[in-house]
């Protein structure tokens, strides 16, 4: 590791261009430019305040006033003064600023304030003989950078200090040194030493001790606990923070045991049964399955393997011997545990990845010579180290021309033999392919496209040639389902409406009245909160609170519609429907000087932009029923054959209240998948006529129980392919007529695409209608 | 005689036709009119010589004097006409505001989407839709992430019984389509995702995302690296700069996040900005749809809309994508 120097630039790129990507750079010291020595000179109570000092401070350069609100201010005191202009390290920005009518130049800071500690308990005191004026970066330590780096779940080798520089090296093309040497000499002079067996190999593959007596456990000198500090981990105890310390150097977690606990001198790695106790050291009791991993001593469990060591053999201030394990666990095995029991620890995330089995005798060796070295003791047992089976990794055949064939052109055989060796790989090269046997610290390289990404990697992936030659494709055809869904949102585009896309999880509460009956709510088993706990039912329990946040913001004429999936539960089916659903509330035209109240949005505007819709799409055979789901005051529904398209009408109260929304808001809501089943694409002109048409208006008088479809639909029916366009213009009812009849009136337009029409023959035509209407439903010409 | 005569008629009548243009005002009309018709224009003394040519010459010359005249006395009063209209005073009040339209629009992250459809259909990419409730192993197991994984992390999952589970990706549509076709494939699937991840401002429980796959017998990582490299400057401009960094995918290997170069346009400071992941389609996952992978490569890509659109619009709150608040939508 020694011999390269890196900027922190470098260590930034190179790491990142390898995978491993530097997320943040944070110095372990701040940059506090700006921030001086100062004396404080004077300082008197500010009045009207219990707490504001004026102060005087000397900053060498010049004096000072300065409104200070701590209570252990003091004149004569040295402190850490901001000055103005200064940018502390939360971004906080010194100004001049007034308090209580006074002007404060500076702002003598608390550790806190200065990112050096959490201590916000008053200003910094500084040492008396400090000198006044002086830059307070050069009382503070020399700064080095922590880099935060993500660690892809491939990359276990990485989760340690030497996995980063062993990739540091690679980096600049050299192999990493490695400081982990030597195996540790275990004391064989004891007659009855410690005793180790393993009754699960396949999930614990090594298992390693060796005792330590007459340790002292007592606090970590300071070098130990500011590292510590920089990794994020508090510091414990010397015997606890050296295993954590060990564990962030090698990526190999450690356990300390106090000795004395561990009855009979002997460690037994099994699985646990299931329902078993065990109280693990953060004081909780845990139940466990028979698929858990234990370490017992010869009565009982002492840890959960790979997970967390438990209460009972915790090293406190009192241990005098440790029991120092080195372990290899098997991923699986620890990860379903942690994941069962939510514990994940330093350790479980590092086996869970893989460790490599043969690293623990040197790692081991580190930790001891360190333990020694801080906590002095002896080493009082053997190293007993059981390894049943070893380890090691099997033989990979990498063919040339299938790496050309991934990566897209030609990496020469002795690069990717070279690229292969920084990685610590074995090599056995053949004609046209190599054998490779990759280093066990790296178990996620077992297949030939495993090494292929290695030299893409080491290669430099902007090394390899952008090509473009097979890009260029005509051989699918495209999606009609969703060309149909485009055009359906342009049409709605072309009415006024605004596209909105809403979350598709909402509370149980807003959904449950959109439920027809027979359907349940889809829950969401792990929601997030109880606002996002079930799927919508319908989009309008989603899209209804986006016209609440419109009206909330004063925003009063909102058309909005969305496309997407809702989910109901039919027992234990669930099905997922592609719907779209258009709300409308407000008016229908902006208000404007020559238009100063437009009128509202009404149940036939809505009507009418499904119709449209329904035309532009050539779909003429939905049935319009006088029914509605109950989430409506009042609406129809579209069927089509015995199937439902969709429904429209005005949304009822009950509904619109649930969201606070006070004014009537019309819903639309169509069943894509129905619709596209139905819908004709094709498009074929149909000449319009050269021949002039002729147009007749009448007014019908019926009973007020007759609707205007039948009326509409016996007018078309009667009069046949001459009859070019039927407008119902107006409907009447009020005191010119009997009160219990209206009047409709419309208006025809006949014309024919072969001859022009004569008078005569339409006055029959209209004739004929008329003695229609007057037949089936009574209705009179009005006069 | 005559024929001088006539040929000065004709080059009054010329003078005239080039005279009578860009006449903008009535006196410039005036003063034409005495140039032209006045008593001591050239035309009226060219009246003079009909008391000095031979009987039969004269009406010749008098009919043509009164063509010239008749033309001349037409144009002048269409110009006056003209002039008549150009500056009648207008009686509505041109100065009020015209009305308001309410105007429909597509929300922008499907605005964004349909940017990035239009290049990959353009080469040849057909849009699959899949389904946002999922099984188990369409989202993970077929794309190489098996029970037990830590790879599982990655993602949180809300589940909706054991087996179906909410999309945590679009990579399904990946399976669903080579299930149900063999290669060549070039497919690229839209839609809804959902992660466990408390909203904030760069993170939603739902976002967008769209998923490229590609798979025939030559593809590989260099094709790869060159429809994206395309792709990025359809989207952000023929300048745009990106790069490929190694990441991990389980589905993928090798596999790449790429990066793209942003510029501040006010402060010039710029930096590499993660747009999408992509790789070579493992071998694990030809083998959970029984493509020969020996026979077949692949590479695939995905990329969050709202990540894109967030770039695009500088907008630096997901949630503002959700609210549909009307005076967001009308500016896309």
């Amino acid at each position: 590791m020694s011999g390269i120097k890196f900027t922190d630039d470098q260590i930034d790129y190179n790491l990142t261009m390898l995978g491993l990507e530097v997320e943040e750079r944070i110095p372990t010291v701040p940059n506090l430019e700006g921030v001086v020595v100062g004396h404080v000179m004077e300082t008197e109570n500010v009045e009207d305040s219990d707490h504001l000092s004026k102060c005087l401070v000397d900053i060498g350069s010049e004096q000072l006033q300065i409104i200070c609100g701590a209570p252990n201010i003091a004149s004569g005191q040295k402190v850490p003064v901001a000055t103005i202009g200064t940018t502390l390290p939360g971004g906080f920005k010194i100004k001049k600023a007034k308090l209580r009518g006074i002007t404060s130049y500076g702002m003598i800071c608390s550790e806190k304030e200065l990112s050096l500690s959490q201590n916000a308990d008053g200003i910094m005191v500084l040492h008396d003989n400090t000198e006044i004026g002086k830059a307070f970066n050069e009382l503070l330590d020399e700064s080095d950078t922590i880099f935060d780096v993500f660690i892809t779940p491939n990359r276990s080798d990485c989760m340690s200090a030497i996995g980063i520089a062993r990739e540091l090296s690679i980096s600049v093309g050299k192999k990493m040194k490695s400081p982990l040497e030597s195996t540790p000499k275990g004391n064989t002079n004891i007659v009855h030493g410690l005793k180790i067996s393993i009754e699960n190999p396949v999930s614990c593959a090594r298992y390693s001790g060796i005792v330590i007596k007459d340790v002292v456990v007592g606090d970590s000198p300071e070098w130990l606990v500011k590292r510590l500090g920089h990794l994020g981990l508090r510091s414990i105890s010397n015997i606890v923070d050296i295993t954590n310390l060990v564990m962030f150097e090698t990526g190999q977690p450690l356990h300390a045991f106090d000795y004395n606990k561990i009855s009979g001198a002997e460690i037994i790695v099994r699985n646990a049964s299931k329902g078993e106790k065990f109280i693990t050291l953060d004081d909780q009791q845990r139940e466990l399955d028979a698929s858990d991993l234990l370490i017992c001593d010869r009565e009982k469990p002492v840890a959960i393997a790979g997970v967390m060591g438990g209460l009972d053999s915790e090293v406190t201030s009192n241990t005098t011997n440790i029991l120092l394990e080195v372990a290899n666990f098997e991923p699986t095995t620890i990860r379903r545990t942690s994941s069962r029991l939510g514990l994940s620890t330093d350790a479980s995330k590092r086996f869970e990845r893989g460790v490599d089995p043969n690293i623990t005798a040197k790692v081991s060796d580190r930790a001891i010579q360190l333990i020694l070295e801080l906590a002095g003791g002896t080493v009082s047992s053997d190293f007993v180290d059981v390894y049943p089976q070893v380890i090691t990794a099997s033989i990979i055949k990498l063919r040339m021309d299938r790496l050309t064939r991934i990566i897209g052109e030609k990496i020469g055989i002795n690069d990717v033999v070279k690229y292969l060796k920084y990685l610590e790989c074995t090599i056995k090269e053949n004609k046209n392919s190599l054998e490779v046997v990759p280093p066990t610290f790296r178990p996620d390289l077992t297949r030939e496209i495993d090494l292929i990404e290695e030299i893409a990697r080491l290669y430099g992936y902007n090394e390899i040639n952008d090509q473009l030659e097979n890009s260029i494709s005509v051989l699918n055809p495209k999606n009609e389902y969703v060309k149909f869904i485009d055009n359906v949102k342009k049409n709605l585009v072309t009415f006024g409406l605004m596209e909105s896309v809403t979350i598709s999880m909402a509370s149980e509460k807003s959904c449950t009245s959109f439920v027809p009956e027979n359907f349940q709510l889809a829950h969401i088993i792990n929601p997030l909160s109880e606002d996002m706990a079930v799927l919508r039912p319908t989009i309008a329990s989603t899209l209804l609170a986006s016209i609440a946040y419109n009206l909330n913001r004063k925003n009063n004429d909102v058309r909005l519609f969305e496309v997407g999936s809702v989910f109901l539960k039919d027992g234990t089916k669930l099905n997922e429907t592609l719907q779209l659903e258009g709300l409308l509330t407000g008016q229908l035209q902006p208000k404007s000087w020559n238009n100063p109240s437009p009128s509202k949005f009404s149940f036939y505007n809505v009507k009418g932009i499904v119709q449209q819709l329904l035309a532009d799409f050539k779909i003429a055979t939905i049935e319009f029923l006088p029914k509605f789901p109950k989430w409506y005051s009042y609406g129809i529904t579209l069927m089509h054959n015995k199937q439902c398209v969709g429904h429209l009408g005005l949304l009822s109260n009950e509904i619109l209240n649930g969201y606070d929304i006070q004014q009537p808001v019309f819903a639309f809501n169509l069943n894509l998948e129905v619709l596209f089943s139905i819908f004709n694409g094709n498009r074929i002109y149909k000449e319009i006529s050269r021949f002039p048409a002729i147009d007749r208006d009448i007014a019908l008088v019926v009973d007020k129980s007759i609707s205007a479809q039948i009326i509409t639909d016996t007018i078309k029916n009667t009069a046949g392919k001459l009859l070019k366009n039927l407008l119902l213009f107006d409907v009447y009812e009020g005191d010119r007529i009997a009160s219990n009849k209206k009047s409709l009136a419309f208006s025809l337009i006949f014309q024919s695409p072969e001859r022009t029409l004569n008078e005569i023959e339409i006055n029959q035509l209209m004739d004929k209608i008329i003695a229609a209407v007057n037949q089936n439903f009574n209705a009179e010409l009005r006069q | 005689m005559l024929s001088k005569i006539l040929n000065d008629l004709d080059e009054i009548q010329a003078k005239f036709e080039t005279d009578s243009r860009d006449i903008d005002d009535n006196k410039l009309l005036e003063n034409l009119r005495v140039k032209y018709l006045g008593r001591k224009s050239a035309l009226t003394d060219m009246f003079k010589y009909m008391g000095q040519l031979p009987n039969d010459q004269k009406p010749i010359l008098g009919q043509k004097l009164n063509v010239l005249k008749n033309l001349i006395q037409d144009r002048l009063d269409h110009i006056k006409q003209d002039l008549k209209v150009k500056t009648q005073k207008i009686e509505i009040d041109l100065s009020l505001p015209g009305q308001d339209v309410f105007r429909g629009k597509i929300h922008p992250i499907m605005q964004i989407l349909d940017e990035i459809k239009e290049f990959f259909v353009g080469l040849g990419f057909t849009i699959e839709i899949g389904r946002e409730a999922e099984n188990d192993f369409y989202n993970f197991e077929a794309l190489n992430i098996p029970p037990d994984h830590p790879s599982r992390d990655m993602q949180d999952t809300f589940y909706l019984h054991n087996e179906l589970l909410l999309r945590t990706h679009t990579s399904p549509v990946q399976i669903r389509t080579m299930e149900k076709q063999q290669p060549p494939i070039r497919m690229l699937a839209p839609g809804r995702c959902f992660r466990k991840d408390t909203p904030d401002a760069t993170h939603s429980p739902m976002f967008h995302q769209v998923e490229g796959l590609v798979v025939d017998k030559n593809t590989s990582f260099a094709e790869l690296k060159g429809i994206l490299l395309a792709f990025a400057r359809f989207m952000f401009g023929s300048e745009t700069k990106i790069r490929f960094r190694p990441s991990f995918f389980p589905f993928t290997e090798p596999s790449a996040e790429v990066d793209i170069w942003w510029e501040n346009k006010n402060t010039g400071a710029g930096n590499w900005l993660e747009i999408l992941g992509c790789g070579m389609v493992d071998p694990a996952v030809f083998d959970a749809v029984n493509y020969d992978s020996e026979l077949y490569s692949g590479y695939a890509f995905g990329m969050g809309i709202e990540r894109i659109a967030m770039l695009k619009y500088q907008i630096a709150d997901i949630r503002v994508f959700y609210n549909n608040d009307i005076r967001f939508l009308t500016q896309f």
